[in-house]
């Protein structure tokens, strides 16, 4: 059986190529022709609605782009929010699907709890949470100033006194909540890890117990290794969805306050439909697409040395 | 009978189910352990699927390039489930005057700009398409609204503007003494109070015309109402909701500013009047306080009314029915007159003609009938705003005994242009942004003004007035 | 390395136990929280919806609502449209996805790693400058006002989330399996389907499930795509409760929303059971 070192022979080219048939036509029908059209919008000034008004302008756009104040804002604020949801969303997915994991009576009924905020979305998720960040009446400033009270009763006076966070209403606090918010929809990424953990063998566990290994040495050793697929995945889609972060401010915040939530696709969004500048937008996006591949390519290159796939 | 049979079998279905049956047959054949008849007919189940997909997938193409075209018009319209009760009855009206012409309801339930963007674009619109005042100037400019006043002579059809049509209907729709679409209705806005939160606080209704100041005026009125009821330190009730730059438009004009001047290509929001508004406007939260602080309430828009705990707020009569639908004890009051003069903000829906019609009388006979009397009055019995045609406004009136509604119409002979232009949005987002922090006392209202008025991007669209240093 | 006597080890693990229950109880209090709002103002009278402070459950319950929200739009209508669309998508979906996953997993072709990245790729640029250019393709293919832009992409690759997914599980599949296989004289296709689809059950459920969920919920497609407002899905249709300005009348849309979204928690909670272990344990080594 030829190994990845050898070329692969005429017929498997043709297996290849066949499986991944479905795919392959669809990505030359439905998906190259709409990117290379808007490869080629990113050129234009354009207002979407009748082609007379187009007027061609070169890299234009793109010099706009670099120009523009508002681009290194949203660019700020995406990294922000980008850099932290990540690395948080698969922490919390992955002790939330350990947890799942476990032979706990009822663990059916608490699978289906953890992954229902995936399943509800939209307007209720939305309406809750703005109750829930009031800085005067919500949920979270109500239970941390029962918090401080309980501190302050306990000896520390000075808790009385310290000033709560006015959640997705201040400048400061407008991105952590957000990205809090993106934590309690880790449902998705969770269920993959969940998969992921029932995939490994308790042979390897009951094997390493004999050896005498700790509970993190095994966590260490023989899950994260094992789930590391699972691990790339969620961190790419991560990466990948994170940048391009939308509904939550669009919905809730609509970039504020004083822009302090107006994340890139945010902004391209406004540029393309509100603004109707179709061209503009087009460019932001590819400048986007530019930013995600180099660092999907990055987490690809050094997938070599921490991804490990059982088939290889 | 036999043709019938025939093209059933080699339409999408009809393969389908040869695909289901031929494959039961290869389980079958696997199972007796006939493995090269399995394997065929494994084949021909996985051929007469995918015929039957490009079939499926196909017949509309062909039907798209080759076949003949629907023969109804097209209307399209957003709104929630009410307005689409609503146009059900006009259709059904036109219908009964006009037999032949089928119209068919395309009801876009969200993001209708960008919808009708996208179909303009593709040359797919409606006939007819429900068009709002603000984004007008932008689509107007695409030349995909058809001019409409060769058509308001057709004889038999004629529609005069001028004269049966609320003023700044009209003007809403056309560009350049051109008319591209027909009002078909809009409102203005009024101070809506609470008036079940007016006795409790023993506090007179709002007299026929008031100003600002003054005794009984609208500050005073605000701040008795505006209390501590249960006594745990907190307000419980304020007297107004402060609004969105837009709904703020009444009393900005009431201070004598405005956004743009009449040409609507210079920016005017600079100056003692316009520091006069939005001082006013900072001090109803946080010098009075008879307006709620960001964090003080949770609900948004007007919907903080309906429970008593702001007594009034601006707004059109299309608050209406949510209030009414709630039981809300409700009134109209007029705007109060201010120091710099007195206005009031009203916008407007209209019928517009897609350019690129093959139905264009059909769509001129529609858009006619939607915009007389008959059509108008049903839009006048859902209440959700005032009929733009001036004949209709007595059944609009007479519609909710329980409430003053004739202060909407009276509101007309004050009300005012909003400032519409290309920048809409954008212009929206700006002063949106600014007042963001003004009102949350982040930015005093002169920081503001001026954060705005050296704005770069309006900058770009407008003629910006001479800044003096801070 | 300390001893610990049976019973030590007894007790560490009812206390681990102990622990993990109220995590999860705890944890589950949060994640419940806004259903138990949705379902709560679904029975209240729209005022009490926005009544400060807030309520919990209303009393008495507005049991009204529920006839009352489902008559005013073809509530059952667009529950049946949904239910064609998702049903047409999800199935492509599994099918096409685990196909082409495969591909990119265990079979070597040229170019394989190159496709790898495309495929990546396709989900880098924000769709919302992609969709005049998808409008317009379907529109010159006569598909629009069809359900055919929903479903049919589904069918080719249905979207590079799933391809990449299941790459990732056959590719930790070990390949014993697949060696032993090949010394029998099986071909691609019996290799795939008779040893890596049973193995992938988890995966394979999971993706059923994730498809299906996002499929009924989608309203961007069919807002695109489709203007007879009898084939709207319920996504669309439930819609119809939000007014812009004036308020949204909420009770009427939690209540429709809670009678549409009720099927899924219904099917998820069926199906992850079988998000079970795999056959790995019964099949691979010893």
């Amino acid at each position: 059986m030829p190994t990845l070192k050898q070329k692969p022979t005429r017929s498997q080219n043709r297996t290849g190529y066949l499986f991944a048939s479905p795919w392959l036509f669809g990505f030359f029908a439905l998906t190259l022709g709409p990117m290379v059209l808007s490869f080629l919008f990113a050129f234009i000034r354009w207002d979407g609605i009748s082609v007379d008004t187009i007027k061609w302008v070169g890299l234009g756009n793109y010099a706009r782009a670099m120009r523009d104040p508002d681009v290194g804002i949203a660019l700020w604020n995406t990294a922000y929010y980008s850099f932290i949801s990540v690395p948080l969303g698969l922490s919390v997915a992955l002790g939330l699907a350990m947890l799942l994991n476990q032979k706990l009576r009822g663990i059916s009924l608490f699978r289906t709890i953890f992954y229902m905020p995936s399943v509800i979305g939209g307007v209720a998720t939305i309406m809750m949470w703005i109750w829930v960040f009031n800085p005067e009446y919500g949920l979270l400033n109500g239970a941390l100033r029962q918090g401080c009270n309980l501190l302050a009763a306990m000896g520390l006076t000075s808790a009385r006194t310290w000033v709560l966070p006015q959640w997705i209403f201040s400048a400061r606090w407008a991105k952590p909540s957000l990205i809090l918010m993106s934590m309690w929809g880790a449902g998705a990424s969770m269920l993959i890890f969940l998969a992921a953990l029932q995939n490994v063998p308790d042979s390897l566990y009951e094997a390493a117990d004999l050896d005498g290994a700790g509970r993190w040495s095994k966590f260490l050793h023989i899950t994260v290794p094992q789930i590391s697929p699972a691990i790339f995945f969620n961190l790419i889609m991560g990466i990948i969805g994170s940048f391009q972060v939308f509904a939550q401010a669009f919905l809730m915040t609509n970039g504020g306050p004083n822009k302090a939530t107006l994340f890139y696709v945010l902004y391209l969004y406004n540029k393309a439909f509100q603004d109707f500048e179709i061209g503009y937008a087009s460019a932001l996006a590819w400048i986007l697409f530019v930013i995600i591949l180099f660092f999907t390519l990055l987490v690809i290159r050094s997938s070599k040395v921490w991804v490990y796939y059982e088939g290889d | 009978m036999l043709l019938i049979v025939s093209s059933w079998l080699f339409s999408e279905f009809g393969l389908w189910l040869v695909a289901a049956l031929v494959t039961l047959a290869a389980v079958g054949a696997m199972r007796l352990d006939l493995r090269r008849a399995g394997g065929v007919l494994g084949w021909v189940a996985f051929a007469a699927f995918v015929a039957g997909a490009l079939t499926w997938m196909f017949r509309d193409t062909y039907a798209h390039y080759f076949a003949h075209k629907e023969d109804a018009l097209r209307l399209s319209y957003w709104g929630s489930y009410r307005e689409h009760e609503m146009w059900k009855e006009i259709v059904k009206a036109f219908h009964t005057r006009y037999p032949d012409i089928t119209v068919k309801q395309e009801y876009i339930t969200d993001r209708y700009e960008g919808k009708i963007q996208q179909l303009l674009l593709a040359d797919d619109a409606p006939d007819v398409i429900l068009f709002q005042d603000e984004p007008m100037p932008r689509f107007v400019t695409s030349g995909k609204f058809q001019q409409l006043d060769e058509y308001c002579k057709t004889p038999g059809l004629e529609v005069n503007l001028q004269r049966d049509y609320w003023a700044t209907a009209v003007g809403s729709f056309q560009q350049d003494g051109k008319t591209y679409g027909i009002p078909i209705w809009g409102g203005d806005c009024c101070v809506i109070y609470n008036r079940a939160a007016f006795r409790n606080a023993g506090v007179p209704e709002p007299p026929e015309r008031w100003s600002l100041y003054g005794k009984g005026g609208f500050l005073d009125t605000c701040q008795r109402l505006t209390a501590d009821t249960d006594g745990d330190g907190r307000l419980d009730r304020f007297g107004f909701l402060v609004p969105g730059w837009v709904y703020w438009l009444p009393f900005h004009y009431a201070f004598g500013a405005t956004y743009l001047d009449p040409t609507r290509s210079k920016w005017t929001l600079w100056g003692p009047e316009a520091k006069g508004s939005y001082t006013f406007y900072r001090d109803l939260r946080h010098n009075y306080h008879v307006s709620p602080q960001r964090g003080e309430l949770t609900e948004g828009g007007n919907v903080a009314f309906m429970t008593g705990r702001v007594a009034m707020f601006v707004s059109g009569p299309w608050a209406m029915p949510p209030l009414n639908e709630a039981g809300v004890d409700f009134d109209v009051a007029h705007i109060p007159a201010g120091p710099g003069g007195h206005g009031t903000r009203v916008t407007w829906d209209s019928l517009v003609m897609f350019a690129g019609s093959k139905k264009k009388d059909a769509a001129w006979r529609f858009i006619h009938f939607a915009t007389s009397l008959p059509a108008q009055k049903i839009i006048a019995k859902f209440q959700r705003s005032v009929p733009a045609l001036k004949a209709a406004k007595d059944a609009f009136v007479s519609q909710n005994p329980k409430v003053r509604t004739r202060r909407f119409i009276e509101a007309f002979d004050y009300a005012r242009f909003q400032p519409i232009t290309m920048h809409w949005n954008l212009m929206s987002r700006e002063v949106g942004g600014a007042l963001d922090l003004m009102l949350d006392d982040k930015l005093t209202p002169t920081d503001a003004l001026r954060r705005l008025a050296t704005n770069e991007q309006l900058s770009e669209r407008f003629a910006m007035p001479k800044v003096d240093a801070p | 390395m300390k001893r610990r006597t049976a019973t030590e080890y007894k007790l560490r693990r009812k206390a681990f136990r102990t622990v993990l229950y109220t995590l999860a109880i705890g944890l589950s209090l949060t994640f419940l929280f806004p259903v138990v709002w949705a379902v709560g103002a679904s029975f209240k009278p729209l005022i009490e919806v926005y009544r400060f402070p807030p309520t919990l459950f209303p009393w008495p319950p507005q049991w009204q609502n529920y006839p009352a929200a489902l008559s005013k739009l073809p509530f059952a209508r667009f529950i049946g449209n949904t239910f064609v669309i998702t049903m047409g998508a999800t199935l492509g979906q599994v099918f096409s996805a685990s196909l082409v996953g495969y591909a990119f997993a265990r079979l070597h072709w040229r170019g394989r790693s190159f496709w790898f990245v495309c495929l990546l790729a396709t989900m880098m640029l924000p769709g919302q400058v992609l969709l005049i250019p998808h409008y317009l393709i379907f529109k010159n293919l006569g598909w629009v006002n069809t359900y055919k832009p929903l479903i049919v992409p589904a069918w080719l690759g249905g979207g590079a989330f799933f391809i990449f997914l299941f790459r990732q599980f056959f590719k930790g599949i070990p390949s014993e399996l697949e060696d032993a296989a090949r010394i029998d004289g099986a071909n691609e296709l019996q290799i795939y389907a008779r040893i890596f689809l049973p193995l992938a059950k988890p995966i394979l459920i999971t993706v059923a499930i994730m498809s299906f969920i996002g499929h009924w919920k989608n309203f961007m497609g069919p807002l695109i795509y489709l203007s007879d407002y009898e084939r709207y899905p319920i996504a669309l249709g439930l819609r119809m409760y939000q007014q812009v300005e004036g308020g949204s009348f909420v009770h009427y849309l939690m209540a429709a929303s809670v009678v549409a979204l009720f099927p899924l928690l219904i099917l998820f909670f069926l199906a992850q059971r079988y998000i079970t272990k795999g056959l790995l344990l019964t099949g691979s080594k010893a």
